[in-house]
């Protein structure tokens, strides 16, 4: 060993052996906004052996105040952040495998961009993807280190399957349209992205060295000057229909949505059904009349009527101007069709 | 009786302060009733109310547990962002 992991061996909690633990572990960050980027960094940084990223966004100006991977250079060229992130990361640390992968998590393709990994880090921007990573906790015994945050407020804890309470046990639905804060109604700062990111890498480093993790949960807020721990003992529900009879729905598909409002950015994305290709040169031409359209090899956007619509080659695009999804789903299907 | 309780994001913006004590409690009120009280004097708090998490002196706590006097009871909104 030399010295690119020496300061960290010399604690000794991890040391030689613990190390080596981590070089031969494989996590998988799924979101690699703000604290996807964060934890990616310290991950990549500590020397786990592989690391993959699950990102289905690009990188936008707005995102650069806190999603500590982005250049300006990455905001103009519009590129997929798991682009982006792979290519900083492998620059960091080019020991490290790490794999960028622009897609959208779903009960689809979840066991193959998860199941190769020993760990799973939640950097999603909503609840539908958590509860996918909890349905596929519960029914592999992954653990899933769940963290978010909003404003100034940030929470995090690490789910282990059948030790700790579920997200089903403490949240039995998904929270109400307009209940839940999101980034665009209270905004974001960086220091609590950061303080709740690396709490959650700190988990995944104790686990994959055999410590033990966490077992409340954090809630801070770095205006207010509170930190409180919650014990969840006693949270644990004997009638989740998660964690208890193990009804996984939202790993069925059987709670597939087919457009979700993304976090902080005015915008839906929609996704159609099956698998759909898209010919991207292509729609370019044909949308090149009706708006301002720029291309590059990942990605089209086009300006139309005071939308903006970006179209992914997975047929996903991401629609800018609206918060509705039912508006969304009509622009989509007028420029794009389906 | 005395209890404190603490709001964290959103419902700390409904409240204007993250903290607030209330004095006049009835024993064996529940962590419910509390929050009933509080949302009478702050009616922007109701539509919270499914979706929380309620801790009572940090431990996670069930609605229909009793609060004694000088309890601390806080509670959580769900948050999605991810900061995306
Ligand atoms: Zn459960």
């Amino acid at each position: 060993m030399n010295q690119r992991y020496s300061r960290q061996i010399l604690f000794p909690p991890i040391g030689t052996e613990g190390q080596k633990r981590l070089g031969g572990s494989r996590v998988v960050i799924v979101g690699c906004g703000a604290l996807g980027s964060v934890a990616a960094e310290q991950l990549v940084r500590a020397g786990i052996g592989y690391v993959r990223l699950i990102d289905r966004d690009f990188v936008e100006e707005s995102n650069l105040q806190r999603q500590c991977l982005f250049t300006e250079q990455h905001a103009r060229l519009a590129l997929p952040k798991a682009v982006a992130a792979e290519s900083v990361l492998t620059s960091m640390n080019s020991r490290v495998r790490v794999d960028g992968v622009v897609e959208d998590l779903t009960h689809r393709n979840v066991e193959a961009l998860c199941g190769d990994c020993d760990l799973i880090l939640d950097g999603t921007d909503n609840f539908e993807t958590r509860y996918l990573l909890n349905d596929y906790s519960l029914r592999t015994g992954r653990t899933w280190v769940y963290g978010a945050c909003v404003g100034s407020y940030g929470t995090a804890f690490t789910f282990r399957p059948r030790i700790t309470p579920c997200l089903r046990c403490l949240f039995p639905q998904p929270p109400a349209p307009g209940s839940a804060e999101t980034c665009d109604t209270s905004g974001i700062l960086a220091p609590v992205v950061h303080l709740v990111a690396s709490y959650q890498a700190a988990q995944v480093l104790k686990i994959l060295v055999g410590a033990e993790p966490a077992s409340t949960m954090l809630k801070v807020d770095v205006w207010e000057n509170r930190m409180k721990l919650v014990s969840l003992e006693g949270a644990r529900d004997p009638d989740c229909p998660c964690c208890g009879a193990l009804e996984l729905r939202f790993l069925e598909g059987r709670e597939r949505r087919h457009s979700v409002r993304l976090c902080g950015r005015n915008a839906v994305q929609v996704q159609p059904g099956g698998d759909s290709r898209m010919d991207l040169p292509q729609v370019a031409r044909r949308l090149r009349p009706s708006g301002s359209v720029s291309l590059n090899d990942y990605m089209m956007k086009v300006e139309v009527n005071g939308y903006e619509l970006a179209l992914f080659r997975d047929g996903r695009a991401i629609i800018r101007g609206t918060e509705d999804e039912t508006e969304a789903r009509a622009i989509y299907a007028r420029y794009v069709g389906c | 009786m005395v209890v404190k309780i603490c709001l964290f994001a959103s419902l700390r913006d409904v409240v204007g302060q993250s903290e607030i004590v209330i004095d006049s409690v009835p024993p064996g009120n529940t962590a419910l009733q509390v929050f009933h009280r509080l949302a009478r004097r702050f009616p922007g708090l109701r539509r919270y109310r499914k979706a929380l998490l309620v801790a009572v002196n940090q431990e996670y706590s069930d609605w229909d547990q009793e609060v004694s006097p000088g309890d601390e009871i806080a509670f959580f909104p769900p948050v999605s962002g991810g900061a995306a």
